[in-house]
């Protein structure tokens, strides 16, 4: 390659930024090892179909694991009814089509399903204690403490609401989900 | 993983983290977001490392998948179609002439480029780390070849004549 000598020097001079690193490794000194991080820097940004008028105002103690996040949410409107309901939010897997072949990615590990497909029309697997089941089609079933959550792999990050029902003026609204530890906030997006 | 393997690691292997990320995304700003995410992640594995040279090979594909995972997302589809992407980075950065004519190169020639020329990796190490056949990784390369050829030739020329 033409000056290979200029691309090596200029590239080592691309350094991660000291600062950014003391900050990292103090951030893993000052705490337990597992789950304190279970999403890092993970700000899931979402389009969860919200009822207009509506405000989040509390949730139970979510689930917090690497491919999932399941938690109790209560909305609550101008007039004080509350309803409760179950957010799901899933933003670890992906379906694609490479070489002629279905790879679905999950939790870091790419699974090549194109027989699977084939031969059952879909691919079935078990993680963080649920049965998921994935359609060629992208749609995806999950099967979780109970309740089954469907939704499609593709342009959104997954998020579907069980246990109530949206009105016809319904309004899309964009969230911001944020893992605090042991807790999940949800705010506006800005 | 101790912490003090942990700090030895991420100041050992922090800015080749980073290094593939920002060849990957194009900007100082993400590749250092998937720098952090990537050494949280090595200091979450439970996974055992034969070698110094297995937990790098492991960085650099998990470094990959992260860089995927953030080109994969909605909002950075709308602002860089992916891998299909025809037009020059958004780096604007100053880099050396010939830097600057690899960050130029579509997203997928540049992560190839980096860890077969600087990194020294075979072509079956760069295809292992990217997830890529061999030969996709060689087409890759030679094109990249070609292309910065084109680029670097363009550039000379034009110097020479000023």
């Amino acid at each position: 390659m033409h000056d290979l000598n200029n691309y090596r020097e200029t590239c080592a001079q691309l350094t991660l930024d000291a600062e950014k690193l003391e900050e990292i490794i103090t951030m893993t000194e000052n705490t337990n090892k597992k789950n304190r991080f279970s999403r890092p820097m993970r700000t899931v940004l979402i389009a969860a179909a919200c009822v207009a008028a509506l405000c989040v105002t509390a949730m139970a103690a979510p689930a917090v694991q690497n491919l999932f996040m399941s938690f109790s949410i209560t909305l609550t409107d101008p007039s004080g009814n509350a309803q409760n309901a179950q957010m799901f939010v899933c933003s670890d897997m992906a379906l694609e089509k490479r070489d002629g072949k279905d790879i679905l990615t999950v939790n870091d590990r790419e699974i090549d399903v194109t027989d699977a497909f084939a031969k059952d029309g879909k691919y079935v697997l078990e993680e963080e204690g649920a049965v998921i089941t994935v359609h060629p089609d992208g749609q995806v079933e999950v099967s979780m403490g109970g309740i089954v959550y469907t939704f499609a792999l593709g342009e959104e990050v997954p998020v579907v609401i069980k246990g109530i029902e949206a009105p016809e003026d319904a309004e899309t609204g964009n969230y911001i989900v944020t893992d605090q530890n042991s807790g999940m906030e949800i705010s506006p997006a800005k | 993983m101790t912490n003090d393997t942990f700090e030895r690691m991420a100041r050992t292997y922090g800015d080749a983290v980073f290094r593939v990320a920002y060849h990957a995304l194009g900007s100082r700003m993400d590749a250092e977001d998937v720098s952090q995410t990537v050494l949280l992640k090595l200091y979450q594995t439970d996974k055992p490392f034969a070698s110094d040279d297995h937990a790098k090979h492991w960085l650099l594909r998990v470094t990959v998948n992260e860089c995927r995972k953030l080109l994969r997302t909605p909002w950075r589809k709308r602002a860089f179609p992916l891998e299909d992407y025809d037009g020059p980075s958004p780096a604007t950065e100053d880099h050396s002439d010939v830097l600057a004519a690899v960050m130029a190169l579509e997203p997928k020639y540049r992560v190839s480029i980096y860890l077969y020329y600087y990194e020294g990796y075979s072509v079956r190490e760069v295809a292992k780390a990217l997830g890529e056949k061999e030969s996709t990784v060689q087409t890759r390369l030679a094109r990249a070849r070609e292309k910065l050829k084109k680029t670097l030739s363009g550039e000379k020329e034009a110097k020479d004549y000023a």
